[in-house]
């Protein structure tokens, strides 16, 4: 076992949306601030990291990417499980897009453990000449699901290390400010990390 | 179907007449197992074709009947290579196909001739074709038919998509077939049809030289004043280009058996015609399905979600009411909702090791310290790993470097890996598919105790037992014989004719209970009913397997049954790849056997037919033969 833990919590974050928003982009992006214009499906379930310091305290992202395998309802069981934060994206410039963010968001409320803290993003606000859904509407939107909103361009590096970091620090205070025990423990083990959001039973097991 | 006084050309030669009497016998057989499985809309075109057939006014019906037949084992063979070919969109004759499906004929005189006659295997002689019940054992037809000892004309999926290419390059219908007395007819395959044995080739060569076939008279290719010959002449040009060819080759008709004479051009246009019409009323009625099982399997999800508030009224707080309560045990066998699947297999699996809380810790640290000291096996770690590697690799999950799951993954693996050495057993191929579905549904440590216990039933628990019950392995199957042969007579017959027992595959499927071969989807609800019903599911869904590819089990070659069996199909997978271009849609999650269109909605539609003949009392019979001590 790793003696000195990189960070003090960990937080497993998800990307939902349509296939096509720039889910991958902004994980991308925000990971390892790059961009890449061509289209690359996601194969199976994807994952990246980044550690971030919020308030003095380094948090490590598990931000969960998929290629639309939520699609496979036995999937979806370990694809949510353990969620603390979610990602809701749509694309500006795809209405369908937007349309179909109402799907998800009841996918989650039926999948995710409850109180999950989410976030309603519209990618690719660079793409002016193209746009369909306006920001008003997505801020309609977020305002009837009770949550926040934001637009993002992973292509011009707008809005995405703030729509990730407003997520992480919601999550933090309501996970780890509130209960200081639960996130501490977990930071010595990386190990069993992936479990913070779990039951109380089965987070707090130290090999 | 079989008349034999035929063409005058070919009834001067008593032993032509015999392998073609052989040679219909056999694909008679094929017919008849043909037959279920076709849908109407294209047996009615098939009908049609055969009427009109057979009302030209100068055909020669036995030779009709011989051209028709070989479509059927083609579509009996490999269905959707005709389907290939209309999907290229170029006129080609159905005969041209058939063609290659009777393209190991000549071999079969030559088989006649040869001196090696008594040599041949067993396997290779003809069935007889009307003993289509299991209680026909294999010994008694070997006898009937002794003394025509004759191949089967065997066709594989691969020898047809190689075959493919020179369809379209020069198979197309031509009415002008000429042929010339010994020539070799190897040599008439193009060089791309090099998939032949070379046992066959060799008897090629043997049947033109010491037997000729009779010559029909050449014709010269007449002006392309219809659409097969207009494709002809384009073909042939573009094979004049290539110049692979000789002159002799480029009258070979490739349109229809070798030992036939050639057929007049507007017979072979209609037939061309056709059998364009039924290949659209058969893509329409594949469509129609498609839709149909889309349809349902939305249906049923809907069905599914809508039922969770009854699941967790009515068995979540006390599961065993399912086995009290049909009503609850018909929604359970609906399917378990996804979010609640974890918990109730847990429950249904339950715990009669009577395992401690604190098993998968302390023989994870068992094994962690084994390791540390260098003292776990080796072998089993590297099994472990390579196990880890291979499975779900489409979904990523487990892979080595970035797999999110991997270290839960290989944590179960090594914990379960020290619980069985203590009885001696090492790591065991396929308990990482196991654990890969236990964890996807069952977090750490839970899925540690569930995969101990599920594993602790005696089925599998004789699967991974090792060598010390080999007996109780056997006597699974010999149940599972016994099983098919009274839910599948045809294709057991064919798999006793071959030599194929379930040692060749029921391993397979079971040790990862059906993780490589099934879809993910699929094989989550089979896993429900599984760990609800117990071992004997496990055979009845095997035998459901076996119902959704029986189309494709009627081969007479093994090393083509086994391939099938393996999900090595290559026709299968070009057609399946050429498929899902066409409908975009993800289905690809790396099962062996979705290239053969097998789905959730297919596997339940023949799960839901053996509702009619299975007995639980016919398992627990078997089991009491088999295996009386449990």
């Amino acid at each position: 076992m790793p003696a000195a833990p990189h960070y003090d919590f960990l937080i497993k974050l998800l990307l939902i949306g349509d296939s096509g928003v720039g889910k991958s982009c902004l994980l991308l992006r925000f990971c390892d601030d790059a961009w890449t214009p061509s289209f690359i499906t996601t194969i199976g379930i994807d994952f990246k990291i980044r550690t971030i310091e919020l308030d003095g305290k380094r948090i490590k992202l598990q931000i969960w990417d998929t290629a639309g395998q939520e699609r496979f309802r036995t999937i979806t069981t370990a694809y949510y499980r353990g969620a603390m934060g979610i990602l809701l994206i749509y694309d500006v410039t795809d209405e369908k897009s937007f349309n179909n963010i109402r799907t998800w968001h009841s996918n989650i409320e039926q999948h995710a453990s409850e109180g999950v803290n989410k976030i309603l993003i519209g990618n690719k606000s660079d793409w002016l000449d193209k746009r369909q859904v306006s920001k008003e509407q997505g801020q309609a939107l977020a305002e009837e699901f009770g949550i926040r909103f934001m637009e993002t361009s992973a292509k011009v590096n707008e809005g995405v290390e703030d729509a990730f970091f407003t997520l992480a620090r919601d999550i933090k205070t309501r996970l780890i400010d509130s209960n200081p025990d639960a996130g501490a423990s977990q930071g010595k083990s990386q190990d069993n990390s992936i479990k913070v959001g779990a039951p109380p039973a089965a987070g707090t097991s130290c090999c | 179907m079989s008349s034999d006084e035929g063409h005058p050309q070919v009834s001067n030669t008593v032993e032509i007449a015999a392998i073609r009497s052989e040679v219909s016998n056999a694909f008679s057989m094929e017919d008849d197992s043909d037959g279920e499985q076709f849908d109407i809309d294209s047996f009615r075109a098939r009908r049609q074709a055969e009427l009109e057939a057979t009302a030209e006014p100068e055909p020669d019906e036995s030779y009709m009947e011989q051209a028709q037949s070989p479509k059927y084992i083609i579509r009996n063979s490999a269905d959707l290579v005709v389907q290939e070919a209309a999907v290229t969109s170029q006129p080609v004759s159905p005969f041209a196909v058939a063609y290659n499906g009777t393209d190991s004929e000549p071999p079969l005189s030559a088989k006649l001739h040869s001196a090696s006659l008594e040599d041949q295997p067993k396997e290779y002689q003809n069935p007889e074709p009307h003993s289509p019940y299991p209680h026909v054992r294999t010994t008694s037809i070997n006898e009937q038919d002794e003394g025509v000892e004759v191949d089967m004309p065997s066709q594989s999926f691969e020898d047809i998509s190689l075959e493919e290419g020179d369809v379209g390059e020069e198979g197309v219908a031509t009415p002008n077939s000429a042929r010339t007395p010994g020539s070799g007819f190897g040599d008439t395959h193009s060089p791309r049809s090099a998939g032949f044995s070379t046992h066959q080739q060799a008897s090629s060569v043997a049947a033109a030289t010491s037997h000729p076939l009779p010559v029909s008279n050449p014709v010269p290719p007449s002006g392309a004043t219809d659409v097969s010959g207009q494709a002809f002449d384009a073909q042939f040009k573009r094979s004049k280009k290539a110049g692979g060819r000789s002159a002799l080759q480029k009258m070979v008709s490739r349109t229809r058996p070798t030992h036939l004479p050639p057929k007049p051009k507007e017979e072979d246009v209609k037939h061309l015609k056709v059998w364009e019409e039924m290949m659209k009323k058969s893509r329409y009625a594949e469509e129609k399905r498609r839709q149909e099982l889309k349809r349902r399997r939305e249906a049923h999800e809907k069905e599914v979600e809508e039922s969770i508030p009854r699941w967790q009224q009515e068995i979540v707080p006390d599961w065993r009411r399912v086995m009290r309560e049909p009503a609850l045990r018909a929604l359970w066998w609906r399917g378990i909702p996804p979010k609640l699947r974890g918990q109730l297999w847990e429950k249904a699996v339950g715990n009669p090791l009577q395992m401690g809380k604190d098993a998968f810790k302390s023989c994870l640290a068992r094994g962690q310290r084994a390791i540390a000291r260098g003292t776990f096996p080796q072998e089993s770690l590297d099994q472990m790993e390579a196990d880890m590697d291979s499975t779900l690799p489409a979904l990523h999950l487990f892979h080595r470097e970035s797999g999110v799951m991997r270290q839960d993954l290989q944590e179960l693996m090594i914990a379960w890996t020290v619980a069985r050495s203590d009885e001696a057993l090492g790591y065991t191929m396929g308990a990482a598919r196991i654990g890969a579905m236990l964890l996807i549904n069952i977090p750490l440590p839970h899925t540690f105790l569930t995969m101990r216990n599920l594993l602790e039933r005696h089925c599998l628990r004789s699967l991974y037992g090792g060598p010390a019950v080999k007996q109780d392995v056997e006597a699974y199957y010999r149940i599972f014989d016994t099983l098919l042969a009274d839910s599948l007579p045809k294709v057991y017959f064919n798999f006793k004719q071959h030599h194929i027992s379930p040692v060749e595959y029921l391993p397979d499927w079971l040790i990862p209970m059906f993780m490589d071969h099934l879809p993910f989807e699929a094989c989550a609800r089979l896993w429900d009913i599984i760990v609800l019903e117990g071992d004997s599911f496990l055979f009845r869904a095997a035998l459901a397997i076996f119902g959704v590819l029986e189309a494709r089990l009627f081969f007479p070659d093994r090393g083509e049954l086994m391939q099938v069996l393996r999900g090595e199909s290559k026709a299968a997978a070009e057609v399946a790849k050429r498929a899902a271009g066409g409908a975009a849609e993800i289905i690809d999650l790396g099962a062996r056997y979705e290239v053969y269109g097998l789905d959730e909605g297919t596997l339940w539609e023949r799960i839901e037919a053996s509702e009619e003949w299975w007995r639980e009392s016919t398992w627990s019979r078997l089991i009491q033969r088999e295996l009386p001590d449990i």
